[in-house]
């Protein structure tokens, strides 16, 4: 969205190293980037909303029906131009909310300017789990979580004392709050309503956002040209899988790296070479983890690596690259770019992107807003439902309602020109 | 075993061939017995040789009477299966056998289960295996739960996203050259979008035909758009098309009136359950015309011709069966399966449709991607991702 950065790019010398990033000699200096003014910057945001048409569509019904008129909402979510529309669209439906980043380091500045200037939201400067005393007092009745507003909700019964129901966005949170609640299954005795198995999640926008935003800000970030080089994704699950394919459109060798024998079937069988992490290393011109776990690349990992490697994680850990190890190797650390980092080791040099936290959002503008509209507008449906609902819905994981999914779906399908 | 064919004759099916050894091992099926409704083809041969090879006494009925192959019938019969070629549908000497041989362990198509619903005090079964979604669609009718356990074999991940989405989607793409059609700037019209129809259209994509979707279920049909084809109203999209695919649950879809919409040259094949899908009766009867050739039937129609797609031995299916390298998947999955329901000693499984055990899958991948020359082990060894 900000694509004025990158009008000038750097023609790659015949010869150098794969990966080079947009600092070779023959390039022409770059033209900076207009500084973002507030009217700009509201102007992006405002262009992200108007890529969201499910959910202004929801927003304007929600607007006079007021469904959610008084309730309190906690929500741990990356601030990006697109949460805030889903929050926005909660307020415009009567709701009081608490805003928690997903991770501080996602924040767009932007975003929260306008949540700001639209008194919709009181933004909290850390993760819940570090400010357990503001969820107590604030007692929230609703939750759009990435697992942690429930964790801290599971020690507190202040916090969780009017609680109603949580909608859960992330594939890891969703395993964080399987397994919270295969230990105490009714704490708290509050319905849960997963995206992640969503086929409009799993399906479209997991693989296609991510693979977008993913393929986007590797590029954006370092220049590289894609086609030919050996890109390694490690963890072929929906949204590697996306990633894959899109890197692979791009020309790329995609080597796939994952523990289970069945995600690596898949995997062949799409046309991926597959091979062990140690071997994948060896041979990556760019390293892509995105298989949502902690500790992936580790120090020993880095001496496999060659000269010019870029890593990278998208998955939500940022310890998912063992970045200390990474520093501590290093002779010297270099900003060649936003987002992205040299690190001059013995012999080579590495360079990191997003420091390691999710880099197609620190070094991209994240999935693309048109994408993130179909799990946005879920939940915002199903908080509703869960609201409108509350004391009928079983405790526990609960299926998601068919009828909003294909409700999105078609609402989707005309914003696009179709007739559904 | 010695009577069995050459094994250079057989199908190249990798999984079953390892784990026939691992069974004969075993024994991990001693003393079951196991009846099995099957497409008796030379590829279910190889999984009636390893149920053989782990101890089970095997009864094969046909599945199908189209799909019926007297050779492999006889390869079954000289392992020492028992095999009926007329359906449990349609023959009430076929049922009496099944319920004599009194089975503990069932490959269901859903006849079976059909069968000991309506049988006073059938004979007890642990479980079973069932192969398409179609084989269970109409077993809720039968009301509360299944007469015994069933692992959904069609939902594992290995037969979704590996064997229908590359072993259908290449068999479809055979069936098309196989008949003389060129997909290279073609319109090609894919009438439904489920795990099939993304196959068929992703496999028509890739030699270059320009892929329109028709689709009636919006999330599907969204995800169709979204991965870069055109979404179409099936009666808008028929007249541009030269090449209509049925991929759909359902009868009727390429009904008379739309076969008329149709353009001088079009292709039609179907691909689905129903033998309906396209209403070949009505074109039948309404064509001047009708010559037959290899994989296909030209039929002259208001004045234009229509080419009809068909399987082996006038199937309705055009795109005849799955590369045995990929029914390996699936039949291993069987196999595999049915010797953990064996295993399962005292321990009674809920008499509902079960997925298939994650250490199942696992066990089928691993055993088949060594057999495609990846080395496995180490790379479970050194890998660190969930």
């Amino acid at each position: 969205m900000n694509g004025a950065t990158n009008a000038v790019t750097s023609p790659s010398l015949p010869g150098s190293p794969a990966p080079a990033p947009s600092s070779s000699p023959s390039s022409p200096a770059p033209v900076p980037p207009p500084a973002p003014t507030p009217a700009s910057e509201r102007a992006r945001v405002k262009l992200a909303w108007r890529q969201m048409p499910v959910l202004t569509a929801l927003r304007r019904r929600f607007r006079p029906e007021k469904p959610l008129r008084d309730v309190r909402i906690a929500a741990a979510l990356h601030i990006s131009a697109e949460s805030a529309h889903l929050l926005v669209s909660l307020k415009d439906a009567g709701a009081q909310l608490l805003l928690f980043p997903s991770d501080p380091r996602t924040v767009d500045p932007g975003a929260v300017a306008e949540l700001e200037r639209l008194r919709a939201v009181r933004v909290l400067p850390g993760e819940p789990g570090a400010l357990p005393e503001e969820l107590d007092r604030f007692r929230p009745q609703l939750l759009i979580d990435n697992s942690t507003l429930l964790g801290v909700c599971r020690r507190s019964p202040r916090a969780a004392g009017e609680l109603a129901g949580a909608t859960v966005h992330s594939r890891s949170g969703l395993r964080t709050v399987r397994e919270l609640l295969a230990e105490e299954p009714d704490r708290p005795p509050v319905p849960v309503i997963a995206m992640a198995d969503n086929p409009l999640k799993s399906a479209i926008e997991t693989p296609m956002g991510t693979g977008q935003s993913t393929a986007a800000a590797l590029i954006r970030a370092t220049g590289m040209q894609l086609g030919g080089k050996r890109v390694v994704v490690i963890g072929y699950g929906t949204a590697g899988a996306g990633i894959a394919a899109y890197l692979s459109a791009l020309r790329a060798r995609v080597t796939v790296v994952d523990v289970s024998a069945v995600a690596c079937l898949r995997a062949v069988a799409a046309g991926y070479g597959i091979d062990s992490l140690t071997g994948a290393l060896s041979y990556a011109d760019a390293v892509i983890v995105a298989s949502g776990t902690h500790d992936v690349i580790t120090g020993p990992d880095l001496d496999l690596l060659q000269d010019g490697a870029v890593l990278g994680n998208i998955g939500h850990y940022p310890d998912a690259i063992d970045v200390p190890a990474l520093r501590a190797a290093a002779k010297k650390v270099l900003p060649v770019a936003p987002g992205l980092e040299e690190y001059q080791l013995p012999g080579k040099s590495l360079y990191l992107l997003g420091g390691g936290a999710q880099f197609n959002h620190v070094c991209g503008d994240g999935n693309a807003g048109e994408m993130m509209d179909l799990s946005l507008s879920l939940h915002a449906l199903c908080t509703v439902r869960l609201w409108e609902r509350r004391g009928q819905l079983p405790p526990g994981l609960g299926e998601m309602p068919g009828e909003l999914t294909d409700a999105v779906a078609r609402a989707k399908l005309r914003s696009l020109g179709y007739v559904a | 075993m010695t009577r069995t064919p050459p094994a250079a004759a057989r199908p190249v099916m990798p999984v079953l061939s390892s784990l026939e050894r691992d069974f004969g091992d075993r024994g991990p099926l001693a003393g079951r017995r196991v009846a099995a409704a099957l497409n008796v083809t030379p590829e279910a041969g190889g999984l009636v040789r390893v149920l053989v090879a782990g101890g089970a006494r095997v009864t094969v009925v046909s599945s199908k009477t189209t799909t019926f192959d007297a050779g492999a019938a006889k390869e079954m019969t000289e392992l020492g299966a028992e095999v009926w070629a007329a359906p449990v549908q349609q023959s009430a000497a076929t049922a009496r056998a099944v319920l004599t041989a009194a089975p503990d362990l069932v490959l269901d198509n859903g006849e079976f289960a059909r069968l000991w619903s309506r049988t006073p005090q059938p004979p007890p079964v642990t479980g079973g295996t069932a192969h398409s979604r179609n084989a269970v669609k109409n077993l809720g009718a039968l009301g509360g739960d299944l007469p015994f356990p069933l692992l959904s074999v069609f939902g594992s991940p290995l037969k979704a996203a590996v064997e229908t989405a590359h072993g259908t989607g290449q068999a479809a793409l055979r069936g098309l050259l196989d008949a003389g059609v060129l997909l290279a700037g073609k319109n090609v019209l894919v009438v439904g979008f489920g795990v099939t129809g993304r196959a068929v259209a992703d496999y028509a994509r890739g030699c270059h035909g320009r892929v329109a979707v028709a689709e009636v279920s919006p999330v599907a049909a969204l995800r169709a758009v979204y991965e870069g084809h055109r979404l179409v109203p099936l009666d808008q999209g028929l007249p541009a098309a030269d090449v209509v695919l049925t991929v759909t649950d359902s009868a009727r879809v390429l009904t008379l009136e739309r076969l008329r919409a149709l353009k001088d040259g079009a292709v039609v094949g179907g691909i689905g359950h129903s033998r309906e899908e396209i209403d070949r009766a009505a074109l039948d009867g309404a064509a001047t015309e009708r010559r037959a050739g290899p994989g296909r039937i030209t039929y002259l129609l208001d004045g234009k011709h229509l080419t009809l797609l068909e399987g082996p031995g006038h199937n309705h299916v055009f795109a005849g069966i799955n590369p045995p390298e990929m029914m390996d998947v699936s039949l291993a999955l069987h196999a595999l399966c049915l010797a953990h329901l064996a295993g399962l000693g005292t321990t009674r499984l809920p008499r509902r449709l079960l997925p298939v055990p994650d250490a199942v899958d696992a066990e089928v991948a691993r055993r088949k991607l060594t057999a495609l020359g990846h080395d496995w082990p180490a790379a479970a060894e050194e890998g660190s991702t969930g």
